[in-house]
């Protein structure tokens, strides 16, 4: 028996044990409380009230937990990469495939997260082994590096990892649904499935965070410690700024129908010595996130540790280098299969320095053409009148709907809209937006320059009396 | 609350800001903490996808959304809550910002928007709600566990003075007429009923297992246990056409095991509701059935009534003991035994002597008893020597006497009746000497002196003293006799008293024949008795069956007798007079029907050496029976049956027949069956 066997077999029960132990714990609750009313039927006096209330709960427990979409088709991603389209990579995957002596792999896919992962999926009697790996990745790992994501991932099809990978899956799904049902149950009945998917969250993610550490030995084993080391590195610092500029910055202006260049984009986005106040918060949201019991993925500490107690490999580690972008066929090229797997439709190609222009600008004020906020009725005058009666504005604003925020948080929503409104407003006058990715959007005519977020504080804070501010408007509708 | 935040429950977080408030805890926020809790939509939750919450009621039940809280423009916020009995809310489910559309208060449409968490104190009550239920229902599990593995059992005590039971490890004490319960593990449990004397009268393996069956143990068997029909009938017509089925007796059955009790020791209702369409509803119901005396008198009538003599032997033991081993209780104690348990008569009865050594009439018993199993000597020599130790009793020596047969019986007691004259022991014996030997005077003089000495012993002799009176030609003083004492004797002797005085009416054409009788029938009629009376009346329903039947059979086919004899019940033959007795067993004895037979010498009325004698001269094996003291009517009957012998001449027939008719004096049952006795017999 070889050891990869050896290792999965116990894998294997304790994945099938969670599983049984799931459905063992919902026959158990379901069975007790069906059992009541029939011991007092056969040993006691008939059946009483209570009786028939356990008859009911346990009901409940069953349906709660009924099998939902184990045999519905999912979603396997966006469309492989075909190697008429990247015939390099192909080559390359098999190759990293070949000297991990994994199994080929049978289609190459783009995600859009920086990330990789490996998956079997069923087309009929076929068992399709697909990898994936982030769109990112082919902008700042070598090929070194990317080699080390890749035979880390064939490290999990050689670890067996695959196969028990749905049964997890399964189980937790049952007991996100039974809970999800039981939510608020009158009788506690989601309290003892709580608990089991607290356990089951312990004890899958102890299991597969060493699946992870496995992996991780097996790449290094094919690529060494240094590629290892690097792309792991390369990928925790980038991946949460990744995560916010695509989809904070980068979706916000593609959903305008508009193809922009979204490395440059990003690289821009790195370059920023400070980013917009609420993108850095996310940024430090995801960063700062405390590692807990349930998480699938090691602490990054732990993982590089693994790889190199001594941190020898961490010197050569922090040069993002030019990635390989060949691979695809260039960068260019590498954003035309993105595109064309990620969005629907004709885009407009616009390039950044452009998009504040021709792209935000025309949505802005077209967003405020209409309703209480029509550029054509109220103008920057009313700025601070609207400021001093926000709860009439955001009452007007709601349309009779219902309201799900507080006064603060409805005071910044209609803070935020009129920071919109005052940047379409300033739009109508001239005025020219500028967007670099990472930052605030800013306007300028001529030789002025308006960050309205900014005009917008200091007007709230006092910083700005109303005069001053209203001197200011009297400026900007002397058109340019 | 910094768990609530990092669950993502937005509730969790509502709860702890109120609990936080309403500990002091967020006290520097306290305006803020405020601020929040008024406003729930704050911690809104979206809506579960196709899972809004069941809204419906039916008659007041069900569940609706109730309240109009948090009013902001269009919207409120409304508790999903279930109610009853005219919408009153029960159990808040959850809370919802809805917007009321269309219909009236109790029909309202709603639009739903999101949900939101209930007032903290709403959910306070919630959750002890369900806490109460969730402990309900563990309580119910328990209830329904614990009853898979533990049976009540009844512990019923039908005897007349207490009982202390021990069951396994436990004790309790059951009163007369009582009853107890008592939670037994599953299994088999070893049940001990002891009276307080220390005397167990029960002891019984008892199987205990889960159900809905009643167990009982009802001690001895001695508690009229009684499972009925109650039918319940939608009109008055049903009704009384609907008399359901026999209820069941549990009499002398130790533990039973009963299914499908509706009313178990309780009063059932008086009215039920029936479903529709319903005409008839039958429940069951279990219980003891009242007596106005404890004891087990009325399990060992119903018993002995219905043949069931097996069962009813314990009960009878145990009524004797218990009262003491009183006469006529260790009468019928042993005349049941020697039917059921021969073996175990002789030891009853040497028990009974046991308590009660100087008891005349347990040794009669004894005598009559023994004569079954020894010889007369033997049984003489005990006596006697009883008798030769205790030459100052009278009691021994009127014992030893009575077992002394022809010359030196009448020898015997004649001179006991010397020595003790005021013994009524001697003087009943001698009333009985006298009559079998047609010394009218003396027996009458026995009598009158009996009478007036033990009133109650002159009841077992009534026939000889009311014999002598008749054979003297003193029929009225007879009667007057018979009236004047009749309320000072027992029951039975009252039955025979009545028999006598209307047969003396007829004999004198008095028109009052039946003044005793109607005492003795009260406000039934006894058919059987007017028979032996020879008076007409007596309706159909109130004859007891079996032996009406029979009287008619000895009284007018004869040649019928041995095979429906063989066929009475156990114990009928106990309650048939003298005449229908001796009659009886006579024609069996001359027939050589030894089944026949047996079954009539269930009394201990003769002993066998008696019964032996008379059958030697019923076959025409002894020339006369004057060596066995006889009461006429039996004698009578000897000389009749006798009389049917074929190898007779007729000569020799008409003498006995004639005799027989002289011997019944008081022209009792034995002159109505001559007619019938006298046809020719087959054989």
């Amino acid at each position: 028996m070889d050891s990869t066997r050896r290792t999965l077999i116990p894998k294997a029960f304790l994945a099938l044990g969670l599983w049984v132990g799931f459905w063992g714990l919902s026959l158990v609750i379901a069975g007790a409380l069906f059992w009541v009313p029939f011991a007092q039927g056969t040993s006691g006096d008939g059946v009483d009230p209570l009786g028939w209330l356990a008859v009911a709960a346990g009901a409940g427990v069953l349906w709660a937990v009924r099998p939902r979409g184990w045999f519905t088709k999912k979603e396997s991603g966006w469309a492989a990469l075909s190697p008429e389209e990247a015939p390099r990579l192909h080559a390359f995957v098999q190759e990293v495939a070949s000297r991990c002596g994994a199994a080929r792999a049978d289609e190459i896919g783009l995600e859009g997260g920086a990330g990789a992962s490996i998956g079997i999926e069923r087309r009929g009697l076929r068992r399709i082994r697909r990898v994936n790996i982030g769109f990112p990745l082919f902008a700042f790992l070598d090929r070194e590096e990317l080699s080390a994501v890749l035979a880390h991932e064939f490290g999990h099809h050689q670890g067996g990892d695959l196969l028990l990978g749905p049964w997890v899956y399964r189980t937790r799904a049952s007991l996100a649904q039974a809970v999800d049902s039981l939510e608020g149950s009158a009788f506690f009945l989601d309290v003892p499935f709580r608990a089991y998917g607290r356990m089951f969250l312990d004890v899958s993610g102890s299991v597969s965070r060493g699946q992870e550490l496995a992996a991780d030995a097996r790449s290094v084993s094919a690529y060494g410690r240094r590629a290892a080391w690097s792309a792991l590195e390369k990928i925790h610092r980038l991946a949460p700024r990744w995560s916010v500029y695509l989809h904070a910055v980068a979706i916000s202006v593609i959903e305008h129908g508009c193809r922009v260049p979204l490395l440059e984009g990003f690289r821009m986005f790195l370059a920023r010595q400070t980013l917009r106040e609420d993108l850095q918060r996310r940024v430090e949201e995801i960063e700062a996130r405390a590692p807990t019991p349930a998480d699938t993925h090691p602490p990054l500490g732990e993982r590089l540790a693994a790889i190199d107690v001594h941190g020898r490999a961490l010197a050569a580690s922090r040069d993002d280098g030019s990635g390989c972008l060949d691979l695809l066929g260039g960068e260019q090229g590498a954003e035309t299969l993105f595109y064309a797997r990620a969005t629907r439709g004709k885009l407009r190609e616009v390039g950044w320095a452009d998009v504040g222009r021709d792209v935000l600008a025309p949505a802005e004020v077209e967003r405020f053409a209409e309703g209480p906020l029509a550029l054509e009725r109220v103008g920057p005058r009313e700025l601070p009148r609207l400021l001093a009666d926000w709860s009439s504005l955001a009452q007007s604003l709601s349309g009779g709907g219902p309201s799900f925020l507080s006064p603060a948080a409805e005071r910044t929503r209609v803070h935020h809209l009129l920071e919109r409104w005052l940047t379409a407003a300033l739009i109508k006058r001239d005025f020219v937006p500028t967007l670099e990715p990472g930052a605030a959007m800013t306007l300028s005519r001529g030789s002025e320059t308006v960050d309205p977020a900014v005009v917008l504080l200091a007007l709230i804070e006092g910083r700005l009396s109303a005069s001053e501010y209203l001197a200011r408007c009297q400026r900007w509708d002397v058109r340019g | 609350m910094r768990a609530a935040v990092e669950r993502g429950d937005p509730f969790a977080v509502y709860r702890a800001l109120a609990l936080g408030r309403l500990t002091g805890r967020l006290r520097q926020h306290r305006d803020t903490v405020k601020a929040l809790l008024g406003n729930r939509r704050l911690f809104a939750r979206p809506m579960k996808q196709g899972s809004g919450p069941f809204l419906g009621t039916f008659n007041g039940f069900g569940a609706t959304l109730m309240g109009a809280a948090e009013k902001d423009g269009t919207t409120q916020i409304a508790t999903h809550v279930a109610v009853a009995v005219f919408f009153i809310p029960l159990f808040p489910f959850g809370a919802y910002v809805v917007s009321p559309a269309g219909g009236g208060a109790m029909h309202r449409s709603w639009r739903l928007f999101a949900r939101v968490p209930l007032t903290f104190g709403t959910w306070l009550w919630q959750r002890t709600l369900s806490l109460g239920a969730l402990a309900a229902v563990l309580y119910a599990g328990y209830g329904a566990f614990h009853a898979t593995q533990h049976h009540v059992l009844h512990v019923l005590n039908g005897l007349n003075e207490p009982v202390n039971v021990t069951l396994g490890n436990s004790t309790m004490h059951v009163p007369p007429g009582g009853r107890q319960v008592i939670d037994l593990p599953v299994g088999t449990v070893r049940g001990i009923a002891k009276l307080d004397s220390g005397a167990e009268v029960d002891d019984q393996q008892i199987s205990v297992r889960s159900g809905s069956q009643k167990l009982v143990w009802n001690v001895a068997g001695a508690a009229p246990l009684m499972l009925g029909e109650i039918r319940y009938t939608s009109d008055r017509a049903t009704a009384s056409n609907d008399q359901g089925a026999e209820p069941t007796i549990y009499c002398g059955q130790r533990v039973v095991s009963i299914a499908n009790v509706d009313f178990a020791f309780a009063d059932p209702p008086k009215s039920i509701s029936m479903p529709k369409g319903s005409n008839v509803i039958v429940r069951h119901h279990l219980a003891v059935v009242p007596v106005e005396r404890k004891g087990p008198d009325l399990c060992i009538g119903y018993l002995m009534s219905t043949g069931k003599l097996t069962e009813v032997l314990p009960l009878l033991e145990l009524a004797a003991r218990s009262s003491g081993w009183d006469p006529a209780r260790t009468w019928t104690l042993l005349v049941v035994a020697r039917v059921v348990a021969p073996d175990r008569a002789i030891p009853l009865a040497e028990a009974a002597l046991r308590e009660k050594p100087d008891s005349i009439a347990h040794h009669r018993m004894y005598q009559a008893l023994s004569s079954f199993r020894m010889s007369v000597a033997d049984l003489q020599a005990r006596y006697r020597a009883r008798a030769d130790g205790a030459p100052s009793s009278a009691g021994a020596q009127y014992l030893y006497a009575r077992l002394l047969r022809g010359p030196a019986g009448v020898e015997a007691v004649q001179a006991g009746v010397a020595r003790f004259p005021d013994s009524p022991d001697f003087l009943r014996y001698l009333l009985a000497v006298e009559v079998t030997r047609g010394r009218w005077k003396q027996a009458q003089e026995a009598w009158e002196r009996l009478s007036r000495l033990a009133p109650d012993e002159a009841g077992d002799v009534l026939d000889d003293g009311i014999t002598s009176l008749v054979a003297l030609g003193r029929v009225p003083e007879a009667r007057r006799q018979l009236f004047e004492r009749f309320p000072k004797w027992q029951r039975h002797v009252q039955a025979r008293a009545a028999v006598l005085d209307a047969r003396l009416a007829s004999l004198s054409h008095a028109s009052d024949g039946d003044r005793l009788v109607k005492k003795v029938e009260g406000d039934s009629t006894d058919a059987v008795m007017r028979v032996r009376a020879g008076l007409s009346g007596g309706g159909e329903g109130s004859v007891e069956k079996p032996i009406a039947d029979y009287q008619r059979i000895v009284l007018t086919a004869p040649e019928k007798v041995p095979a429906a004899a063989s066929a009475l019940p156990p114990m009928a033959s106990v309650g048939l007079s003298e005449a229908e007795w001796a009659l009886s067993w006579c024609e069996c004895v001359r027939l050589g029907e030894q089944a026949c037979r047996q079954s009539l010498e269930r009394s201990l009325h003769y002993s066998a050496y008696d019964l032996e004698a008379l059958a030697r001269f019923v076959r025409g094996d002894a020339p006369s029976i004057e060596v066995i003291a006889l009461e006429p009517t039996v004698r009578a009957a000897a000389l009749l049956v006798r009389s049917r012998s074929p190898s007779l001449a007729s000569g020799e027939r008409d003498r006995l027949v004639a005799e027989a008719r002289q011997a019944d004096w008081v022209h009792d049952q034995i002159i109505d069956a001559i007619p019938a006795w006298t046809r020719p017999a087959a054989r």
